[in-house]
């Protein structure tokens, strides 16, 4: 034991922070790099002596970048994330507080297999969901891109558990004074379910804004979203030791880590809490 | 007495006759359901629908370049499991894949949340730096981890010669090595989730039984092994099985960092799939979807009797 301005401190717990500080450090590298990297002159991003550094910042891999089809990208992942957000918001919200606050015939039998088609993956649905939007002829729209995912079962789980923990006074009251369940519904509960609006959007944002396998079997040239999108920058796209992409990919996707990002260091505590709880459920 | 449980009596007919004359579903039924609806319209034409209507596709020999479908019953999944070189090597480099990642993910996940949890100096800093990553899309992943396993140039290697360690690994163009060198992309990505879920579980681990094991004597070490990571087991068995399906699924990486190469060694199952799909033998690709779900079943079914034995 020693002590540091004035604190015991064990020897013990100093060598671990060493170490764990030096992980902490080593994690940051992959996305510190990308970042200034894409703000090096062509050339200095591979080089023989590893450097983080630009020697100048410049945007000449943006200013490229553009001369692709970015901005139609990122307004297309814009207009799917922000439209399925508002979409899985609405459809989990009212099938959650249904959940909580009604006793209906088949309630939990419904509950169960809501829970259980969380253990089906995507993947097993997906071709029978690309039929079905040929069939709909709605193959290469932003509406194909929005549908599948709308009605999360984590989001009613989320939104169930909230309403049921919270007291239900408030909306008997409005019922007395002659509210219907829906006019409580929207001017009661809703307004005060502000954690859980959070934690789905947040949950549901994300989730769009990442989506990669769904776009790659159904967008269109002109629908491709940021995240397919900058696939044409792939290190497996058959341009090995031609390096003119890389720059350009560099910056794409700095520009596609940058919402999430954000959305993460802003609303840590709601996004942790989110995918605590759809992993314990999961 | 007598004329209470009469009343009684009473009261509960009248009210059987009021449900009677309201039908099969009552008016309170009718407004719950009116809450449903939307969410049941999206989840039957999405969720359900596609899933019977998959599995249907198994069992056909479905292909959008040929006019007519027909019933062939299991003749797909014996195709798939008994001639098709591609699905079991995909099959095999999975599961490859699920031996390097998700023992890693778990152990390190674990370590992170304990490190985490002691809440020295920064902590929360190293806790957002562990998650960050997995806000990531795979594109970015697969982007940026592409570039730093590159064997001449790549971040990696640069940074081991620099330190005085073999810096000339092929990490994603030799066979043996291009599992490893995407596992590293994907313990990167997906660490967050594992730590944080232990986290949780470490704070449920009311302090008192700590506190008891230290007033018995107990040192840091031994309170760790015969306290806190018994009582950790049932989040470990959790953040195990989902690291797993997680690792099952594993798709975006190579497509993104090795088109499946090199000669095949990163083609998994999802991507196999893919493949399937791309040359659109739609029938023939849902029937590889339905495989991998009962792997995950059967993965889902040893949580649940793992768990029981807990409890037992």
């Amino acid at each position: 034991m020693t002590r540091v301005f004035g604190r015991r401190i064990y020897l013990g717990d100093m060598l671990l922070w060493v170490i764990g500080m030096l992980v902490t450090l080593i994690w940051t590298v992959p996305l510190v790099w990308m970042m200034f990297s894409s703000f090096k002159p062509e050339g200095e991003i591979l080089t023989k002596t590893p450097q983080l550094l630009p020697s100048q910042f410049v945007l000449d891999s943006y200013l490229t970048v553009f001369k692709q089809p970015v901005l139609k990208w990122f307004i297309n992942s814009t207009m799917v994330s922000l439209g399925g957000t508002l979409l899985t918001l609405f459809v989990s919200a009212t099938a959650g507080y249904a959940f909580a606050r009604f006793s209906f015939r088949g309630k939990n039998a419904l509950f169960a297999l809501l829970l259980a088609t969380l253990i089906v993956p995507f993947e097993v649905t997906m071709i029978p969901l690309y039929l079905l939007m040929t069939g709909l002829h709605l193959t290469g729209t932003l509406v194909a891109m929005i549908l599948p995912d709308a009605a999360s079962a984590v989001g009613v789980y989320i939104f169930r558990n909230f309403f049921l923990s919270f007291p239900r006074e408030l909306e008997d009251a409005a019922a007395i004074d002659g509210s219907g369940a829906w006019g409580t519904f929207f001017r009661i509960a809703l307004p005060l379910a502000r954690p859980a609006i959070l934690a789905v959007a947040i949950l549901g944002f994300v989730g769009y804004w990442n989506a990669f396998l769904w776009p790659l079997l159904v967008s269109s040239p002109e629908t491709t979203t940021m995240a397919l999108g900058i696939s044409i920058f792939r290190p497996a796209a058959g341009f090995t030791g031609q390096t003119q992409y890389l720059g350009q990919g560099l910056a794409a996707a700095t520009l596609l880590a940058l919402p999430t990002l954000l959305i993460f260091f802003v609303l840590q505590r709601y996004f942790i809490e989110g995918v605590t709880t759809s992993g314990l459920k999961g | 007495m007598k004329e209470q449980v009469l009343a009684a009596e009473k009261q509960a007919k009248s009210q059987a006759r009021v449900q009677a004359r309201r039908g099969f579903f009552s008016r309170h039924d009718r407004i719950a359901y009116s809450f449903l609806i939307p969410f049941a319209i999206l989840f039957i034409a999405f969720s359900l629908y596609p899933f019977l209507a998959g599995l249907y596709l198994s069992f056909t020999d479905n292909s959008p370049l040929v006019r007519e479908t027909h019933f062939i019953g299991l003749t797909n999944y014996i195709q798939i499991l008994l001639n098709d070189r591609i699905f079991v090597d995909s099959l095999k480099n999975t599961f490859y894949y699920v031996i390097i990642v998700v023992p890693a993910q778990v152990v390190l996940g674990l370590v992170l949340a304990l490190y985490i949890n002691k809440r020295l100096f920064g902590h929360e800093i190293s806790r957002m730096a562990f998650f960050a990553p997995f806000v990531l899309s795979v594109s970015v992943v697969g982007i940026v981890w592409g570039w730093i396993l590159e064997t001449r140039y790549g971040l990696l290697n640069l940074s081991l010669a620099a330190i005085g360690l073999p810096g000339n690994t092929p990490w994603l163009s030799n066979i043996s090595w291009v599992m490893i060198g995407i596992g590293l992309s994907s313990l990167w990505w997906h660490i967050g989730i594992s730590m944080v879920l232990f986290l949780a579980g470490l704070q449920d681990i009311p302090a008192e039984l700590r506190e008891a094991a230290v007033i018995d004597g107990a040192n840091g070490w031994q309170v760790l092994w015969h306290v806190t990571l018994p009582l950790l087991r049932p989040v470990g068995v959790l953040v195990f099985i989902l690291a797993l399906i997680d690792a099952m699924k594993v798709f975006g990486q190579p497509w993104f960092m090795t088109n499946g190469g090199p000669a095949g060694a990163s083609t998994t199952v999802v991507y196999d799939l893919y493949l399937n799909f791309q040359s659109t033998k739609m029938g023939y690709a849902s029937a590889i979807g339905f495989l991998l779900l009962v792997i995950i079943l059967i993965i889902a079914l040893i949580r649940q009797l793992a768990l029981k034995e807990d409890l037992t």
